[in-house]
């Protein structure tokens, strides 16, 4: 009697995990967090913060605009101002020539993979004060596998810990930015508690 | 052709000598009585035939060649007793049917019946059988393997009388249809007695007596009467036991080399002539002291 | 009159070794159920999480890994064949028919083959892992990196963990034979690695554990890696055979 429900056992466990590695292999990959590992992709993530402090993230391959914002400005004074107290909020400047009397805000986007889960950025100017809503706090959770210690046994890259968080802190760099677009004959004023202004300087 | 040959075996444990220069064969197609004392050294000597343990010294055959370690004895030996190991995962009648792949000779259908007579469930598990019912059924698994040398050693623990009954009765037909070297030790002696054709007899690691079985019945003999009679009767010969009987008579037992005329003239002078059963002869044999017991109390 | 059988070694290996597989189902059982709560620890996380923020982005990611199945498979095996060369199991070898080499060859048979069903069923428990998160919660949040394993990833993974509980099951199967030599050695052989595992740990200069390790692992040739597994495990499994021929039983 014994014998028997072993016997079952073994051949139920059996066919469960048949029944899964079939599974596993008619998984529509696609559903899938599209992220792999690439280490020289790491590397690249430097273009952007290069590209961004030079004010010339629109040039690059892949970035977008997202959206557009232009106000008609003749005043001589603009304080920039976060709606949100509590997000931090960062926008780059960059300076036009003087006398345009336009201001106007870009949010770029670049395609990656949290791109189609990105809230909005909000402009809206009034008066002197332009108000920058920033998109809110993000948090992207994940599950990551690791390789498994047998199936790495031969692969010739040491065994070593999988740092997913830090390849999607480059991956997601420059997911989504903002810039302001000010002649220089404008001076800015903001609160650093407030809002983080990037000033590009032309060279 | 002798089944076992032994000369001049020892065996040793640590510092006990368990048995000590024993030489006996054993015939083929007979069974024999492995007798004793406890402690007599009778579950080491089978254990040593079955290949199961060393022996020290001196030589042993089984089937012509050393037992330990040995497959084509193993295959041909099976070695019952009151704990054989088997597996916890297989009930008995899963553990029938191991069995029967391991011996050529096996007899299912008399397994089945044997298990059906004795009221075993096939579905039970070996380790949640009563002693007796464990002793049975380790019985009927030796018999059905129909080796050509089986060994109980002490097969009845916990089994009731009736059953003993039985396990004689079908262990003799079944050796009287398919005939095979039988070694039978038990400290029952008068109630296997009457299916024993040899009877071995082992006292403190060695051999005491070899006999058939008939002739142990009329090894000894015992005399009672009063003390100075005996005395005169039993002068020279070997005295197994004496006993005190009242003030003035004795019983004493000893060898039977009396003619029949010597016998009438012990019986003239006044004494009992009694026979000697074949287990108050091993009794006798392989007591410590001749007057057994009585000594505790007797301080002369 | 009687003939006697006649019964060669390969003849009573393969009878001995088809009672084992029977008899001691409850070993291979007993790894389902190990790998069963090994799967679930796993799926829990096992690998733990890790997490960076910036300005307003955070981002964790929980790791999990099929490793500890393996683990788990490993130390089970290692347990059972220790068991196995317990009085308890060796007289049932004597029950029947065989001989201490007879015994100690259906043995090794019997613990390569729960090897060999330890090795796949570890590794297709890694794809059960993955099924299970994938199907609870939805692929979206599944990085795709080391998520898919290819057929022949598969196969090398159980190829390597088959080789590997090999290893430990004649390594056990070795130390239950050694350890039984002598009532002593119950002792003195687990305080010797236990103490010599503490004394390399505190002193950098001593490596042997660490080479020992790193010797299997990082073997990165195939046929070197199954070599050295073939090898070592022959050599331990002739020592249990040559260190237990003599002992008596039942």
């Amino acid at each position: 009697m014994q014998l028997r429900i072993y016997k079952s056992t073994l051949i139920v466990y059996g066919a469960i995990l048949l029944v899964s590695l079939a599974l596993f292999y008619l998984l529509p990959k696609d559903a899938l967090a599209d992220v792999v590992f690439d280490p020289e992709k790491m590397a690249e993530s430097e273009i952007y913060l290069e590209a961004a402090l030079k004010g010339k993230l629109d040039q690059l391959e892949g970035v977008e605009i997202h959206r557009r914002w232009s106000f008609d400005f003749y005043g001589d004074r603009l304080e920039a101002v976060s709606d949100d107290d509590e997000t931090f909020l960062q926008v780059y400047v960059i300076r036009t020539p003087a006398g345009t009397g336009e201001i106007s805000a870009v949010e770029y986007r670049r395609d990656t993979f949290v791109t189609h889960r990105l809230n909005p950025y909000r402009v809206t100017l009034s008066g002197n004060r332009l108000h920058i809503q920033s998109p809110g706090h993000y948090e992207f959770k994940f599950k990551g596998f690791n390789r498994d210690f047998t199936v790495g046994q031969f692969s010739e890259k040491e065994a070593e810990e999988i740092q997913y968080h830090l390849w999607l802190y480059h991956d997601i760099q420059f997911a989504q930015e903002l810039c302001l677009y000010i002649p220089a004959d404008v001076n800015i004023e903001h609160d650093p508690a407030g809002i983080s202004l990037v000033v590009i300087d032309e060279e | 052709m002798n089944v076992i040959e032994c000369r001049g075996l020892s065996k040793r444990f640590g510092r006990t000598v368990a048995l000590h220069d024993l030489s006996f064969s054993i015939k083929e197609n007979t069974i024999t009585g492995l007798v004793g004392p406890n402690g007599a050294g009778k579950t080491t000597l089978l254990k040593i035939a079955a290949g199961f343990l060393r022996k020290t010294a001196g030589e042993i055959k089984v089937f012509s060649s050393p037992p330990f370690n040995n497959l084509k004895v193993s295959a041909n030996t099976f070695f019952v007793d009151d704990n054989m190991a088997l597996p916890a995962t297989l009930n008995l009648s899963e553990t029938l049917d191991a069995a029967r792949r391991f011996y050529p000779n096996w007899d299912h259908q008399l397994a089945l019946r044997l298990f059906d007579y004795f009221s075993l469930n096939p579905r039970q598990l070996h380790k949640n059988l009563s002693k007796g019912m464990k002793s049975t059924f380790n019985m009927i698994v030796g018999l059905s393997a129909r080796c050509a040398l089986t060994i109980f050693d002490e097969p009845t623990v916990g089994m009731d009388a009736a059953v003993r009954k039985d396990f004689y009765r079908a262990l003799l037909q079944d050796y009287l249809q398919h005939p095979r070297t039988i070694i039978f030790s038990s400290h029952l002696l008068k109630e296997i007695e009457d299916i024993l054709e040899e009877v071995l007899l082992l006292r403190e690691g060695q051999k005491r007596l070899h006999l058939p079985a008939d002739q142990l019945r009329e090894y000894a003999v015992g005399l009672r009467g009063e003390e100075d009679t005996v005395k005169r009767f039993t002068a020279g010969k070997e005295i197994y036991r004496r006993e005190q009987f009242g003030k003035n008579s004795i019983f004493a037992a000893v060898r039977n080399s009396f003619t029949k005329t010597e016998l009438q003239e012990a019986c003239a002078a006044g004494l009992e002539v009694l026979p000697v059963s074949a287990e108050d002869l091993c009794i006798y044999l392989t007591s410590r002291s001749r007057g057994g017991i009585d000594d505790v109390f007797n301080r002369n | 009159m009687m003939s006697l059988t006649e019964t060669s070694l390969w003849d009573a290996v393969k009878k001995q070794y088809v009672f084992k597989l029977q008899s001691y189902a409850n070993f291979f059982v007993s790894l389902v159920i190990v790998q069963l709560v090994a799967l679930l620890f796993s799926a829990g996380g096992m690998a733990g999480t890790s997490g960076i923020g910036w300005n307003n982005i955070l981002v964790e990611v929980k790791l999990y890994s099929g490793t500890g199945i393996f683990i788990f498979t490993v130390l089970c095996t290692l347990a059972n064949s220790v068991i196995l060369t317990l009085p308890f199991y060796r007289n049932i070898d004597f029950s029947f028919v065989g001989s201490r080499l007879s015994g100690n060859m259906a043995n090794i048979g019997f613990l390569v083959t729960a090897g060999l069903f330890g090795g796949i069923t570890a590794t297709l428990g890694s794809i059960l892992l993955r099924n299970i998160h994938y199907y609870t919660g939805g692929g979206g949040e599944i990085l795709k990196s080391f998520f898919m394993i290819t057929p022949g990833e598969l196969v090398t993974g159980m190829a390597v963990a088959v080789l590997y509980l090999i290893l430990f099951s004649t390594a056990g199967y070795f130390a239950g034979v050694v350890v039984q030599l002598h009532r002593s050695l119950l002792v003195l052989l687990p305080a010797l690695i236990v103490g010599l595992i503490f004394y390399e740990a505190a002193n950098e200069q001593i490596r042997i554990f660490s080479r020992l390790i790193e010797f299997f692992v990082f073997e990165r040739s195939p046929f070197h890696f199954s070599l050295k597994i073939i090898l070592i495990a022959s050599l331990l499994w002739i020592g249990a055979i040559l260190l237990s021929n003599r002992k008596e039983v039942r």
